[in-house]
């Protein structure tokens, strides 16, 4: 069989194996700048400083894409991360990725891949692939078909991609609640049933800011900024019952949480950065006062590291070392959490005036 | 092992210091360990080459240090590997005496299931993160 050069899509492609993993990537992208200009869809978005412009030929998920990822803009410059979301086999990017070893094992993948310019992300059971060029700030999303994406990813569309354009940056996504005053707030971190949402919707709800409750983009530098990534966050009826409100009209999602925007649910002033200067772990009991006690870097760290670091596939070491230099720069508190929405929104606003120092 | 030198047993082994204790995490097997401060003073000691036999003749309590070993090689944090450097220099051999505590290694296993399920296909589909599949 003829092998064929980069982005010659008239021949084969290399067979896509732990082995031929770089060559294949090399093929993909050598036709990555025609076939991105073939795409009848586009949407910007600038995220994090960087301007991602996403190309496509599915109207429903580019309609995702355009209401569920932040900072949606109209900016004619240049944009720093380009990506292609269409369904394998398509002209203009006809090639239709099979792993053609027996077993499909993401952190021995993860591993071929780790010293090259490389990230990719695979569901086996769908047919569903991430492929990205960090050199280049180019990424290809391909499906079987237009749905066939997992039920998590319109909460957080193209995640993959933005976490692997910025890893390494002294950035990265991290898996995080948000509240702010004035621009100046916290960090929530916490596993699920900690009341991480629940204080960050209920905070919302009382004029906090917010730039996200799921993933959020952290940028390392004199100030620790956090920046929005994505528009919604979720929250299951229970909880939007203990904030004393319901969507009965809204539908539930894979988890039967809904979805809800945070412009929609935010009484105060938008904002998509804040500076962050305290990291709080939530933790429900059920008492009347909600109680800000100090907490030790180890345990911030032990909180905030494990979902992010196993959540998002490559680059797992940055995303380590990112938590750890967070939880050592912020100061780290434990957040007893209170019976009363209004009692907790209102200790977090008096703790982030008296500059988050507990 | 006593006099052999000690090293990490892959890239995968990774780990951050805060204020004198550390967390390792060990991304082959999915588990972290939290290390209180004398544990985290002989793993340097460790990782820098120098003989376990040779540290824990620094120390009040010398058992606790080869033993301490042992249980890193348990952990398949460590592997022996080559001759280890059995002259310590006198400021390590000063760390290890002054050590308050004993090395104790504490095992957060349950995390291990999480971090090691792939977060894609292994999480529970209904229930979400971090709840894992019902068998």
């Amino acid at each position: 069989m003829t092998r064929a050069p980069a982005g010659c899509f008239g021949l084969a492609p290399p067979r896509l194996t732990r082995a031929s993993l770089v060559e294949f990537f090399d093929y993909l992208f050598g036709g990555f700048d025609a076939a991105f200009e073939a795409q009848p869809i586009t949407s910007r978005h600038l995220i994090g400083g960087s301007v991602y412009e996403i190309a496509s030929d599915l109207p429903d998920y580019m309609g995702a894409v355009e209401t569920g990822l932040a900072g949606r803009t109209i900016n004619g410059g240049s944009s720093e991360c380009r990506i292609i979301v269409t369904t394998s086999g398509k002209a203009g990017l006809p090639v239709t990725p099979k792993w053609a070893e027996l077993f499909y094992a993401e952190r021995d993948v993860e591993a071929v891949l780790s010293n090259s310019r490389y990230r990719v992300h695979h569901m086996l059971d769908i047919g569903f692939w991430q492929f990205f060029d960090r050199a280049r700030g180019c990424g290809i999303q391909l499906m079987n078909s237009p749905a066939a994406y997992p039920p998590w990813d319109m909460g957080s569309p193209l995640r993959n991609f933005v976490h692997w354009h910025f890893a390494g940056r002294q950035s990265g996504l991290i898996h995080a609640g948000t509240l702010a005053v004035g621009g100046t707030g916290v960090l929530l971190a916490g596993p699920g049933g900690s009341g991480k949402s629940g204080t960050v919707l209920g905070g919302l709800m009382r004029g906090m800011q917010s730039v996200g409750d799921d993933y959020v983009l952290l940028q390392l530098g004199d100030n620790i900024r956090v920046q929005s990534v994505f528009t919604t966050m979720k929250q299951d009826p229970q909880g939007l019952a203990r904030l004393g409100t319901s969507r009965p009209d809204a539908e539930l999602n894979w988890q039967g949480k809904h979805h809800l925007r945070l412009s929609d649910e935010s009484t105060g002033f938008s904002v998509d950065d804040i500076r962050a200067r305290a990291l709080l772990l939530p933790h429900i009991t059920g008492k009347s006062l909600t109680r800000i006690r100090p907490a030790s870097a180890k345990d911030a760290f032990l909180a905030l590291a494990p979902s992010g670091v196993s959540q998002i596939p490559g680059d797992r070491n940055a995303s380590f070392a990112i938590c750890a230099e967070v939880s050592r720069r912020l100061t780290c508190h434990h957040l007893d959490l209170g019976v009363d929405p209004d009692e907790i929104t209102k200790r977090l606003r008096n703790f982030i005036a008296d500059g988050a120092n507990g | 092992m006593p006099t052999e030198r000690l090293v990490l047993t892959s890239p995968n082994i990774i780990f951050e210091d805060f204020d004198g204790d550390l967390v390792v995490l060990n991304m082959n097997s999915g588990q972290y360990f939290g290390f209180n401060a004398g544990a985290a003073v002989v793993w340097e000691a460790f990782i820098a080459g120098y003989a376990p036999d040779a540290l824990a003749s620094a120390y009040s309590q010398p058992e606790a240090v080869t033993s301490f070993a042992q249980q890193l090689v348990c952990l398949e944090l460590l592997k022996a590997e080559g001759a280890a450097e059995t002259t310590v220099p006198e400021k390590t051999r000063l760390l290890i005496a002054e050590m308050t505590e004993a090395p104790t290694v504490q095992v957060y296993d349950d995390l291990s299931d999480l971090i090691l399920a792939d977060p894609i296909h292994d999480v529970d589909q209904d229930a979400g993160w971090p709840h894992l599949p019902t068998p």
